[in-house]
């Protein structure tokens, strides 16, 4: 009885090989693949930085110097596919080279932001006390804001260009990043395993470091890639108003703003730059919806 | 409820405290020379010197905070180097415009998205759950002022029906200034439509599944009787994002008012921030910070009378 019970133990497990455990990233990733909205943004997206990388290499024209004999030329000219703009530039050209910009201005605020955001908000969500109360009393200050206002008044502030926009809007998204990784590490910190880490005597960074980070990466990732798609239309507004790239460098919202002029001799080339950054905007805004769905995070 | 409106006011003290006190530190701390435009360009440097002592530069920040805040308090922000006028004076001039812009893009914006979202919650996971959804998404993604370029594109180069920019004469009558504001609260306000349906539709949804819904069905409550209780449940979160929505309607004013040449307090930002006259962007700021902090605390004080837990909770 007992052998015939351990041969068929044997023999079942030979038979049902375990399959690999699927891990949580691995999970994630596959409902991901599955998300056709996602994968079209991301297409868009990827498509958008291929040409704003390889710009030099797609077109022969200077996004700098134009011909001014080629001015104002409509969409669908010849040699100009999509017009050229007041001072003879290829608008093909100037927006492939304007996404450079464009883009960076819109990411690296986000990025910066959430390191410093995460920093902050995970430190006094896990010690708490009057740490927490500086930093978020702190951070409440900002809420008061109109974001847009806020980041045009830091960035007049500190004075026309690039790099002081993207201070500026980082200045603007710490709050919120703070905000969010401090609520998820108050969620985090009560868990058994945080309390087994201190009783192992870990001190606070690797605590933070090692446990709690893992933990709150989901709802921070989302919150933050949800701001992607507002922060460039936001570096974009900065740029329209002056604020970001001066002349002859193309950037998006610059060159909305310089050929708004021009809406009643080539009105569609003037539409163009903001096509881009509708574009640009809506597919980090799929991209994140279709990156909260799969990652499960509520929001 | 008086208790609720004195701790609430209580409340917004500190925030008020806070808001000033950064709008300061951008005036006093950070880089670039307040009195670059006020100085002769061949100015010595005691004539810096005396300048410095005039306007109080040469006291520690601690003083200076004082001293700017009292200076505020009493509605005076400073002189406008540039604009050859008295800050408050422009800014008294301007806000008006602005009210009235605002007021009728949070009012169009707030009632569309209110509707829209209602009416996707309703019928949700229907075709006109999805038009609203993903029309909320176009809505969220879209640069106002590529909107407003785009509108000036149909209706005012090619139709040449509406007017390029400006503000109506009321004295020309009330058509020819609607006809200005039409184009600047459509553009503006696309993004107020857009979150507000979102919230909307999300809060409806989530309020059809609660249990008493199960109950006024039960009791025999026709359809409209049970939204009407569903509506009433559900309006809190779209208060709260009503107040936001005009907030960031008083911040994306400046980009408005700047394409459709509406003279408030947008285009009075715009016009500092070119000729760098600082001391218009950051009281402006203020200003329109102070009403956002008072908008949003009244639409606390409104949501109690709404839903009596909040009294409680607070």
């Amino acid at each position: 009885m007992t052998t015939a019970t351990g041969t068929l133990a044997a023999d079942w497990l030979e038979r049902d090989v375990p399959a690999e455990p699927e891990s949580y990233l691995q999970a994630a990733r596959r409902r991901f693949m599955k998300s056709k909205v996602g994968l079209t943004a991301l297409a868009v997206l990827g498509l958008l930085a291929f040409t704003a990388i390889f710009a030099p290499v797609l077109t022969t024209y200077d996004p700098a110097v134009g011909n001014p004999n080629d001015r104002l030329m409509t969409i669908g000219s010849e040699g100009h596919i999509l017009g050229t703009d007041e001072q003879g530039r290829d608008m093909l050209t100037r927006l492939f080279y304007g996404g450079r910009l464009s883009l960076i201005a819109g990411l690296v605020p986000v990025i910066v932001a959430t390191v410093i955001g995460t920093t902050l908000g995970s430190l006094s969500g896990y010690l708490g006390g009057w740490v927490a109360a500086v930093i978020m009393r702190t951070m409440d200050m900002f809420y008061a804001f109109p974001t847009v206002l806020l980041a045009i008044a830091v960035s007049a502030s500190l004075g026309p260009g690039l790099t002081n926009v993207i201070i500026a809007m980082t200045v603007v998204y710490i709050a919120p990043l703070a905000r969010v990784a401090e609520a998820a590490t108050r969620r985090v910190r009560v868990s058994e395993f945080i309390e087994a880490a201190r009783l192992t005597g870990a001190s606070t960074p690797t605590i933070i470091r090692t446990q709690i980070l893992a933990n709150i990466f989901s709802p921070i990732f989302v919150y933050a890639s949800g701001l992607v798609g507002l922060s460039i239309v936001i570096a974009a507004s900065l740029s329209f108003l002056g604020l970001g790239v001066s002349p002859p460098a193309s950037e998006w919202g610059f060159m909305l703003n310089a050929l708004r002029g021009t809406i009643y001799v080539n009105p569609w080339v003037a539409a163009l730059p903001g096509l881009f950054i509708f574009l640009t905007s809506i597919s980090f805004n799929m991209l994140a919806d279709a990156i909260r769905d799969s990652l499960d995070v509520r929001g | 409820m008086l208790t609720l409106t004195v701790r609430r006011l209580g409340m917004a003290v500190p925030t008020l405290l806070g808001v000033s006190l950064l709008i300061w530190l951008l005036l006093s701390i950070l880089p670039g020379d307040p009195l670059a435009s006020l100085l002769a360009p061949d100015a010595t440097p005691e004539d810096r010197a005396n300048l410095e002592r005039e306007l109080g530069l040469d006291q520690p920040l601690p003083v200076r905070y004082v001293q700017w805040m009292g200076d505020v308090v009493t509605g005076d922000f400073g002189y406008s180097a540039f604009r050859r006028r008295d800050v408050s004076e422009l800014i008294s001039n301007a806000w008006g415009n602005t009210a009235i812009l605002a007021g009728v893009s949070a009012v169009f914006g707030l009632s569309l998205g209110i509707a829209a979202g209602t009416v996707a919650g309703v019928y949700r996971g229907s075709w006109i759950d999805r038009v609203v959804t993903g029309a909320a998404i176009v809505g969220l993604s879209v640069p106002s002022f590529w909107i407003a370029i785009l509108l000036l594109i149909v209706f005012s180069a090619q139709l040449q029906w509406l007017p390029a920019g400006g503000i109506g004469d009321l004295s020309e009558g009330l058509v020819t200034y609607s006809k200005h504001l039409i184009m600047p609260v459509v553009a503006g306000s696309l993004i107020t439509i857009a979150i507000t349906a979102r919230v909307a539709r999300a809060s409806i949804v989530e309020t059809f599944q609660a249990e008493f819904v199960d109950l006024l069905r039960a009791k025999g409550l026709k359809e409209w009787q049970v939204l009407l209780h569903v509506g009433k449940n559900a309006i809190s979160p779209v208060l709260t994002t009503s107040g936001l929505q005009v907030g960031y309607l008083l911040g994306g004013s400046v980009l408005i008012e700047t394409i459709f040449s509406w003279p408030g307090l947008g285009q009075l930002v715009f016009t500092a921030i070119t000729a760098r006259d600082l001391l218009v962007v950051q009281a402006t700021t203020l200003v329109i910070a102070v009403m956002f902090v008072l908008l949003n605390l009244s639409v606390d004080l409104l949501q109690a009378t709404f839903d009596p837990r909040m009294k409680r909770a607070t």
